[in-house]
């Protein structure tokens, strides 16, 4: 048995977010409250082993099997995510909340979308016209910042870190509304005229902070407008190059750079399969942007410019 | 089992010299290899492989923290099957809080240190910076505590390195306990080209006779990686607007710093500088030759 049962009765949370209502005995101050207590995924405290015997892929802090997933941050929690429908959440003493949401709503809320079988992207999600737009990268490639200053331009905010992809009832492949939070380190911040003092940080020990968006934000799934994939460039412009289908499917399946795939949950087949057809309808750009003197304004304009093209 | 061999050096060291000489020398092939190709083991500072390894991204996590998960890092990509493991090496050979080196000695097969006269790395290093500010190069050189990618207030596409003083760095690797320690001049390597390679070759039981080595001094000579920057950039650059493969000369400094900035280089390293044969017992800068 993986989970121990927790003592106490515990007073649940009810919660929205990328499409799912989530009953969590957790706090989760990021998240949409829902109304009704109808759940697809429940949080929850309980005793976590250190491992999981049965795994088919383990790395230095995971472990996956079909329909399981075990992630350990050190000093902070122990987390397993079970059947796409629950994570079992060991506080390590010490640890706050805080310091647990960020790894609670990143990677183990990703895996457990892995295991109800969405196509799941590390990205960032804005609208425009009834339409999703998602900036596709790795970590520090500039996605939240950019779903930002798209905000600020009017735009309203869809979806940070996870680009969740979901087909509806008739098979339409909708990106699904995330929360209304973006986390953003102070540099980008100052770029964006916020005064970082202000707000609250992401973690006790770490200078990134998480920006409340408190209008703009679009609660409903949206279809698939456009994705493009944030890259650095070798030049001081920003360059955006269209992908053929091929391409953007070849790119979308680098695990360090776009995906979050565990091989060992166990999902390639039905995985391959959705993003094939996305990369089939959708236009994929591939933007380039400079390694330094990054101009935000300047990408912001580019980009907004080939959305009419 | 022991599997690593770690490149180590400050930079603008020669470090990325030897790793396209090592790419050439491993592929052995009819032409130069790309310099945006060099598969030789990547960077031990670099983020994506430590966030595949861990299953989440080590974005959240404080330089501390990762450091402890480094450690653990290096003895997980020993243990994996293939081939010797080539890591290029930007930090000082560190101890973590709990005295346990950053680097294990315990898979390290050995150790290629890279160290040039810190006048030259001085213009090198700020020249690479973007800024050819010498005089901050050299007060960074001279900062005990000196790190690239540490400022908490960003994220950085590499993991933080903490480097010491350039003197620090250099005692840190020559003086690893637990290591076999080659340690290469860059001037040697300039002018005592195939003696000095053919010794590292060895040293590190790396594969090839003097034509295959010869061969991958050929291929990998400065003005081959220079023109091949030129023609298609180099991803390792730090700046759009500044060269890495840029003079690759010894004694720049003397055209390039005053005597006030060479002065205060000496003061600060020159006790590792005699020791390394780049000031001479009366206190004199040694020329190249020496």
């Amino acid at each position: 048995m993986d989970v121990a049962p927790s003592s106490g009765r515990p007073i649940w949370l009810y919660y929205k977010a990328f499409g799912l209502s989530i009953r969590s005995c957790f706090a989760l101050p990021e998240l949409l409250e829902a109304d009704n207590l109808d759940f697809d995924v429940e949080i929850q405290f309980g005793a976590v082993k250190l491992t999981l015997p049965q795994a088919d892929d383990a790395g230095l802090r995971y472990f996956a099997a079909p329909g399981k997933l075990l992630l350990i941050v050190d000093g902070v929690a122990r987390f397993l995510v079970l059947e796409g429908d629950k994570i079992v959440v060991e506080r390590i003493p010490g640890a706050s909340q805080s310091d647990i949401r960020p790894f609670l709503l990143g990677p183990a809320l990703g895996g457990l979308m892995q295991q109800r079988e969405d196509l799941l992207f590390r990205g960032s999600v804005i609208e425009r016209e009834g339409k999703a737009i998602a900036f596709l990268g790795p970590s520090g490639s500039g996605k939240s910042t950019l779903a930002m200053a798209f905000h600020q331009r009017g735009y309203r905010f869809v979806a940070d870190e996870h680009c969740v992809v979901r087909p509806d009832g008739v098979g339409t492949r909708l990106i699904q509304a995330g929360s209304p939070h973006i986390s953003l380190w102070p540099d980008s911040l100052r770029k964006l005229s916020f005064a970082v003092e202000d707000l609250p940080r992401v973690r006790r020990k770490l200078q990134k902070r998480v920006v409340s968006l408190k209008e703009g934000f679009n609660s409903s799934p949206l279809p698939i407008g456009r994705i493009y994939l944030l890259r650095p460039g070798l030049t001081n412009r920003v360059e955006l190059n269209p992908l053929s289908a091929n391409a953007a499917y070849a790119a979308l399946e680098n695990r360090a750079q776009f995906s979050l795939v565990l091989d060992g949950l166990g999902l390639a087949p039905s995985y391959r399969q959705m993003m094939m057809v996305v990369t089939m309808h959708t236009p994929v750009k591939a933007v380039h942007r400079p390694r330094r003197k990054f101009n935000l304004e300047d990408m912001v304009s580019v980009i907004e410019a080939d959305f009419s093209l | 089992m022991k599997k690593i061999v770690w490149l180590a050096s400050y930079p603008k060291s020669g470090n990325t010299w030897f790793r396209a000489f090592l790419a050439n020398l491993l592929r052995n092939s009819d032409k130069p290899v790309d310099i945006n190709e060099l598969d030789t083991g990547g960077i031990a500072s670099a983020r994506i492989p430590l966030d595949l390894q861990l299953g989440y991204d080590s974005a959240n996590l404080t330089h501390e923290e990762i450091d402890r998960l480094r450690r653990e890092y290096y003895l997980r990509r020993a243990s994996e099957d293939g081939a010797t493991l080539f890591l290029k090496v930007h930090d000082a050979h560190i101890l973590l809080n709990n005295g346990l080196p950053l680097f294990p000695p315990e898979v390290s097969h050995a150790v290629l240190y890279f160290v040039r006269n810190p006048l030259d790395v001085c213009v090198s290093f700020a020249h690479h910076s973007g800024r050819a500010d010498f005089d901050r190069t050299l007060v960074a050189m001279g900062k005990p505590n000196y790190a690239v990618a540490g400022n908490r207030g960003r994220f950085h596409d590499q993991l933080r390195q903490r480097m010491l003083s350039w003197s620090g760095h250099v005692r840190s690797w020559a003086d690893a306990p637990g290591h076999r320690v080659h340690v290469m001049r860059y001037e040697d390597m300039k002018l005592k080209t195939e003696e000095t390679f053919t010794e590292a070759v060895r040293f590190a039981d790396l594969p090839g006779g003097t034509e295959r080595i010869n061969k991958a001094i050929r291929f990998s000579r400065f003005e081959e990686l220079r023109g091949q920057e030129q023609k298609a950039g180099f991803r390792e650059r730090v700046h759009a607007d500044s060269q890495f493969f840029r003079k690759g000369k010894i004694g720049s400094w003397r055209e390039e710093l005053s005597v006030e900035q060479v002065e205060q280089i000496v003061r600060d390293h020159g006790e590792v500088m005699k020791r390394f044969g780049y000031l001479s017992e009366n206190g004199n800068v040694c020329s190249a030759e020496s």
